[in-house]
C-alpha cells in the first residue's frame, strides 16, 4: 500500500512492510544527505502545537528544511482555542487550504484522529496526552536498526518508569512484530508494566522476564531503553528515594554490561543516565536523536509521495 | 404551559434575595407578570407560607441503569429526584456495564428524561478495574459529555495511576470526586467501629479508613492541581484534612449527605440493614465536626449518595447486606430539620449547600432571575409530616428515616418550565 497520504496516528498504523520502508529511505537520506536537499521544495509544513515541546517541533522542522521544504506554524498553546474539540476540526481545515502536510501536538488523547478526520492533508501525531508519539517509535527502531543489522536474536532491556511510558509501550508492540526479540522489563513495583501489555506479550508468544534490579540486568542486554523514575509518581518520598538509585544508569553499572550495548533513551535526560557515561561508545541516545530528524525526512517525503 | 406562585418566601443567594415575592413562568424562563398576558393554559399556586428555592442539584446519586434496574432505573431514579425538589443530579458510572465510554456515556444520555438533568459522571479506569485509566476523549466526545470522574466504591487505590488520571482530568477541566475508603485497611468491615459494632459483633470500619485516602488526594490536588472532591465525607479527621487543605489554597472540597448530618451509628440499633451504608454513620463527635464545617464553609456541598436497593437485597444479615440508602426524596426535610430548624445555619445557608454551590461546580446557573430557565421547587416548613418510604417513587424503600417526624414536604419542583413534581395536597 502507498504511504502517500496517509496519516500517521497511533505507532502501529503502518506494516512492517511500510515501516521497513521508512527505514530504507532514512538510510539512503543519512548516506547522501545533499540528495535529498530539495526535494520538498514548494511544499509547506505546518506545525500546530497545542503544546510546548521544543525537541519535538525542532526535529520535524528541521527535517522539512533539510529536504527544502518550508515551515509555518505555531507552538505556545492559545488557551482560548484549545478548549473545545470543535476548534480543532476548524483548525485542521483551515491549516489544510495552506499546507501541505500537518505536525500535531495537543495535550489531550485521541486529538490526533479527531483532526485526521477533518484533514484532506497528511496528519502526523507528535503526541496526544499520554496516549501515542509514534514518530518517537519510528526513531527507536531506526536507531536499533541501523547499530545492530536486525532485531532478531535482540535482548531488549526496558528500565524505569515502565507503566506510563508510551514509549515504552508502542516500542515493545512494535518490536512484537517482528521475530526472536526477547524482552528484559526492569523497574521498580510501583511501576510495572500495564497488565495489557503484558497480556500482549504473552499473546504473541514473547520471551519476558520481570525484574526489579537494573544491575543485575544489565550483563545479558543487547539493547537498553532507559526511562525517568520519577519522584511524583510515589506517595511516599522514602520509596522514592529508597529506589531511585537503582534505576540511575552510571560507569560503574555500565562495567556489567556487553561492549555491544546500545543504551537508548527518548530524552530529555534528568539524571537517570549518568553524565560520565556520555562519553560511552554505548551511549547512543544522541546519536538515536539524530536519527529521528532522519526518520522524519523520510517519512514527509512518503506521506507527500515524493520517491 | 405558563405559571404563577404567589406568596411564597423566595430564597435566592445568589441575588441576595430572601423575601415574599411572586414568580411568573413563561415557556420555561422565569418571566414578568406582563409576558403572561393572553396566556391559554396557566397554572396558579399559592404559596403562602411556604418556601421557593432554586432547583436542587444533587453531585451523587446510583440510578442503576444500565444493568441493575431491579433496584432503580433512570426514569423512577428522575421522578424520585423531583419528588425531592432537585432537577440536576449526577448518576455515578458503576452501572453494568460501567460508564467507561463514549457509548456508554450516550446510552445512559439517551435515557434522560424531563424529570430531572442527568451531569453524568465516568469512571476513573476501565471498568473500575483500577488497572487501566478509562477513555476520557472518548466520554467527553459524547454526546452531552460528562462532569466529573470516578471509580465510586471501588476506589482508584493504585497512587501513581490516580496520579497519571489527576493530570489527565485537569486537561479536561474535569474534577475527580472521589469515594475515600482505604481497601488495603478495610477488610469486611460492616459499619462504624465503635461501641456498637463492638456490641453487635461486627466488624467496624475505622475513621482512618476515609482518612487515609482524603490524604492521599490532598498530596495529589498539590502534586497536579486537579480539583479533587471528596464525597460524602463521614470522619472527623477527614473534616481536619480538608479544612486545613483548603486553608493551603488547594482544589480540594467535600461533600457530605443527610444522613451523615442526621444521624450517628446509634441509627444502626433500631434501622438495622437500612443504617448500613458506606462510609457507615460515625459518632456524635463526627456529626458536630460535620455540622462545624458545613457552618465555616470547609464542606460546601450536601448530596444524598442516593442508592437504591431491592427490600429483599436490604432484608438480608446486616453482614450480608449491600451498603447505601436512597435519600432523594428526603434530603431537603431532613437537611432542613436537623440543620436550620435547630439554628445551626440559615434557610440561605442550606440552598446555597444544596443548589447553589454544586450548581456552580457543574458549571450551571439556578438562580431564580428573569429571563433564566425556571428551574425551582416549593417546600412547605410550617408543617409537620411524617415520612412513608412507600409513598417513595423511588424502586428503593430503603431509608432510616421512615416514620421521621419532619419539616420540609417538598410541594412542587419545576424544572425547565414543566412541573415535574407536585403534592397531592398542593391545590391549583
Amino acid at each position: 500500500m502507498e504511504l502517500k497520504g496517509r496519516h500517521l496516528l497511533e505507532p502501529l498504523n503502518f506494516s512492517v512492510a511500510e515501516m521497513d520502508d521508512i527505514f530504507e529511505l532514512a538510510e539512503r537520506i543519512i548516506k547522501n544527505p545533499k540528495n535529498y536537499a530539495e526535494v520538498c521544495k514548494g511544499q509547506l509544513l505546518a506545525t500546530l502545537f497545542y503544546e510546548p515541546s521544543t525537541r519535538t517541533r525542532f526535529s520535524f522542522e528541521a527535517a522539512m528544511l533539510r529536504l527544502g521544504g518550508q515551515v509555518i506554524g505555531f507552538s505556545e498553546p492559545n488557551s482560548s482555542a484549545v478548549a473545545k474539540g470543535e476548534s480543532i476540526a476548524d483548525t485542521i481545515r483551515t491549516v489544510a487550504c495552506y499546507a501541505d502536510i500537518a505536525v500535531m501536538r495537543h495535550p489531550k488523547e485521541g486529538s490526533a484522529i479527531i483532526a485526521s478526520k477533518y484533514s484532506d492533508i497528511p496528519v502526523v501525531n507528535a503526541g496526544d496526552g499520554g496516549h501515542q508519539h509514534p514518530t518517537q517509535t519510528l526513531t527507536d527502531l531506526l536507531t536499533i536498526k541501523l547499530e545492530k543489522g536486525s532485531f532478531e536474536n535482540t535482548t531488549v532491556g526496558l528500565c524505569g518508569d515502565l507503566k506510563f511510558g508510551r514509549t515504552v509501550h508502542s516500542l515493545i508492540r512494535a518490536l512484537l512484530r517482528y521475530k526472536g526479540v526477547k524482552f528484559v522489563l526492569i523497574s521498580p513495583e510501583e511501576l510495572k508494566i500495564p497488565e495489557y501489555v503484558r497480556e500482549e506479550m504473552k499473546r504473541a508468544g514473547a520471551d519476558f522476564e520481570e525484574i526489579l534490579d537494573l544491575k543485575a540486568a544489565l550483563p545479558n542486554l543487547d539493547v537498553l531503553y532507559m526511562t525517568r523514575v520519577q519522584r511524583e509518581r510515589f506517595f511516599n518520598e522514602a520509596d522514592y528515594i529508597r529506589l531511585k538509585d537503582t534505576y540511575i544508569l552510571d560507569k560503574a553499572k555500565l562495567s556489567h554490561a556487553k561492549e555491544s550495548l546500545m543504551i537508548l533513551h527518548p530524552l530529555p535526560r534528568v539524571n537517570e543516565i549518568s553524565t560520565d557515561v556520555d562519553s560511552d561508545p554505548r551511549a547512543t541516545y544522541f546519536r538515536q536523536a539524530k536519527n529521528g530528524m532522519f526518520v522524519r525526512m523520510a517519512l514527509i517525503m512518503k506521506l507527500l509521495g515524493i520517491e | 404551559m405558563n405559571i404563577i406562585i404567589k406568596n411564597g418566601r423566595v430564597i435566592d443567594p445568589q441575588n441576595g434575595i430572601d423575601e415574599i415575592r411572586d414568580i411568573y413562568v413563561k415557556d420555561g424562563f422565569f418571566a414578568n407578570l406582563d409576558d403572561l398576558n393572553g396566556s391559554k393554559e396557566l397554572s396558579f399556586f399559592d404559596a403562602g407560607g411556604m418556601i421557593i428555592t432554586p432547583g436542587l442539584v444533587d453531585l451523587h446519586v446510583h440510578f442503576r441503569d444500565p444493568g441493575l434496574t431491579h433496584k432503580e432505573d433512570i426514569e423512577t431514579g428522575s421522578k424520585a429526584a423531583a419528588r425531592g425538589g432537585y432537577t440536576t443530579v449526577c448518576p455515578m458510572p458503576n452501572t453494568i456495564p460501567v460508564v467507561d465510554n463514549k457509548e456508554t456515556v450516550e446510552l445512559v444520555r439517551s435515557k434522560e428524561t424531563e424529570f430531572v438533568e442527568l451531569a453524568v459522571v465516568g469512571a476513573l479506569s476501565k471498568g473500575e478495574n483500577g488497572q487501566e485509566l478509562a477513555d476520557y476523549s472518548g466520554m467527553m466526545e459524547a454526546k452531552g459529555g460528562i462532569c466529573a470522574l470516578s471509580d465510586d466504591g471501588k476506589t482508584l487505590m493504585d497512587y501513581s495511576l490516580m496520579l497519571e488520571a489527576s493530570k489527565r482530568a485537569k486537561n479536561y477541566d474535569l474534577f475527580i470526586t472521589d469515594h475515600a475508603e482505604n481497601h488495603d485497611t478495610n477488610i469486611g468491615g460492616v459499619i462504624n467501629e465503635g461501641e456498637v459494632s463492638r456490641k453487635l459483633g461486627l466488624v467496624g470500619i475505622k475513621n482512618s479508613v476515609e482518612s487515609d485516602i482524603v490524604e492521599r488526594d490532598v498530596k495529589i490536588a498539590k502534586e497536579t492541581g486537579c480539583h479533587m472532591h471528596i464525597q460524602h465525607i463521614s470522619a472527623k479527621e477527614s473534616v481536619e484534612l480538608i479544612r486545613k487543605a483548603k486553608c493551603d489554597g488547594l482544589p480540594i472540597t467535600a461533600e457530605v449527605t443527610p444522613h451523615h448530618i442526621a444521624l450517628t451509628e446509634e441509627a444502626v440499633l433500631i434501622h438495622g440493614s437500612n443504617a448500613k451504608m458506606n462510609p457507615p454513620l460515625r459518632t456524635e463527635n463526627d456529626r458536630q465536626a460535620i455540622i462545624e464545617a458545613l457552618k465555616d464553609g470547609t464542606i460546601e456541598y450536601i448530596a444524598t449518595d442516593h442508592a437504591p436497593h431491592s427490600e429483599e437485597e436490604k432484608a438480608q444479615k446486616i453482614e450480608k447486606a449491600p451498603f447505601g440508602i436512597v435519600g432523594l426524596e428526603t434530603a431537603f426535610a431532613v437537611c432542613y430539620t436537623t440543620l436550620v430548624k435547630t439554628g445551626y445555619i440559615s434557610l440561605a445557608e442550606l440552598v446555597n449547600l444544596m443548589s447553589v454551590n454544586p450548581a456552580k461546580l457543574l458549571n450551571i446557573n439556578t438562580s431564580i432571575s428573569i429571563g433564566n430557565v425556571a428551574n425551582f421547587a416549593i417546600f412547605n416548613i410550617q408543617d409537620k409530616y411524617v415520612i412513608n418510604s412507600q409513598e417513595f417513587v423511588s424502586k428503593g424503600k430503603n431509608t432510616p428515616f421512615n416514620g421521621m417526624e419532619i419539616y420540609g414536604k417538598t410541594m412542587l419542583t419545576v424544572n425547565r418550565g414543566n412541573i415535574t413534581y407536585k403534592a397531592g395536597a398542593f391545590l391549583m
